[in-house]
């Protein structure tokens, strides 16, 4: 069901401090909730710690958020 | 009233015991000016936490903004590595200061302890630390300090250390009995004073040889030294 459905994040990684802002597509379910467990999974594969997650979002705000994500755009 | 009378191995106890005292006050200060030094200190990751919050409150998304970010903690943490040599400088300085204030305290006890000994010793007028008799030059040495004799004076002065090693107390009598080698009960009392006058004499100054040959009423004369003191050639 979760076709279509992305979400912008904010992470950082300790020692020295790195922050990152980026865009994920969801593959469970479209909402804030859910997807804080399922990026938070994702991103500490990397030894990335989920800060917040901000919106939840369809593919009519990918667009916008492309630049400021940057490398971190559609990468975990 | 309480009795006003504090003796010397008193007082020198007290001392000690305020010296500890002391001691144990300046390192407990010390320790503790420290440890609230250590723990007031921001630690390195106080900056970190602080840049990471700004991160999640505002709406800074832009890499740029990111990247400014993170240089921000960066010099933090820079600045963080700065107040650790800071902490390792301020401990030695620390260190040193107990070790002064201690020096200080046990230099100021000594001072009192010394003026206590000074103020004995000038009530107690000179004090003979050596008194060297020399029969083959005729001289007496008081503390270093040399004293030609005549012979007779010489003879008076060994007989009374001689007295004074035994612990003896010779009365004018006996000291001309054993000068003279006659008996004692053949002497007289005059003969031993007229000595004793001689020697007084002799040594010049009448204050010094007052203190030194002391006179015990009815029972005679002697040194007033300690025995270890004397020494002869």
């Amino acid at each position: 069901m979760a076709a279509n459905c992305y979400a912008d994040y904010k992470a950082k990684k300790d020692n020295p401090l790195r922050l990152h802002y980026g865009v994920v597509e969801l593959r469970g379910a479209c909402s804030k909730g859910s997807a804080k467990s399922e990026i938070a999974a994702r991103l500490s594969g990397q030894g990335w710690t989920l800060l917040n997650v901000m919106t939840v979002f369809g593919p009519e705000g990918l667009k916008q958020r492309k630049g400021n994500a940057g490398r971190y755009y559609l990468r975990f | 009233m309480p009795d006003a009378i504090i003796s010397v191995s008193e007082a020198r106890a007290v001392g000690s015991r305020i010296i500890t005292f002391g001691i144990v006050t300046i390192v407990l200060l010390l320790a503790l000016a420290g440890t609230v030094l250590l723990l007031t200190l921001p630690d390195a990751n106080a900056f970190n936490t602080q840049v990471e919050r700004l991160f999640i409150e505002s709406d800074m998304t832009g890499q740029a903004e990111i990247k400014l970010l993170e240089i921000l903690a960066q010099s933090g943490t820079a600045f963080a590595d700065t107040l650790g040599s800071y902490r390792m400088v301020i401990f030695v300085l620390l260190v040193f200061a107990t070790a002064m204030m201690i020096a200080a305290l046990v230099v100021l006890a000594m001072l009192v302890t010394l003026n206590r000994h000074m103020a004995q010793i000038e009530r107690a007028g000179i004090q003979v630390n050596e008194l060297l008799i020399s029969r083959d030059e005729n001289t007496v040495y008081l503390n270093n300090m040399g004293f030609k004799m005549t012979p007779a004076a010489m003879e008076t002065l060994a007989v009374l250390a001689e007295a004074r090693l035994d612990d003896d107390v010779l009365s004018g009598a006996e000291i001309e009995a054993v000068i003279s080698g006659r008996d004692a009960a053949d002497c007289e009392e005059a003969a031993g004073a007229t000595r004793i006058k001689r020697l007084r004499d002799t040594l010049g100054n009448q204050l010094v040889s007052e203190l030194l040959v002391k006179n015990i009423a009815k029972r005679g004369y002697v040194l007033s030294i300690q025995k270890d003191v004397i020494r002869m050639i």
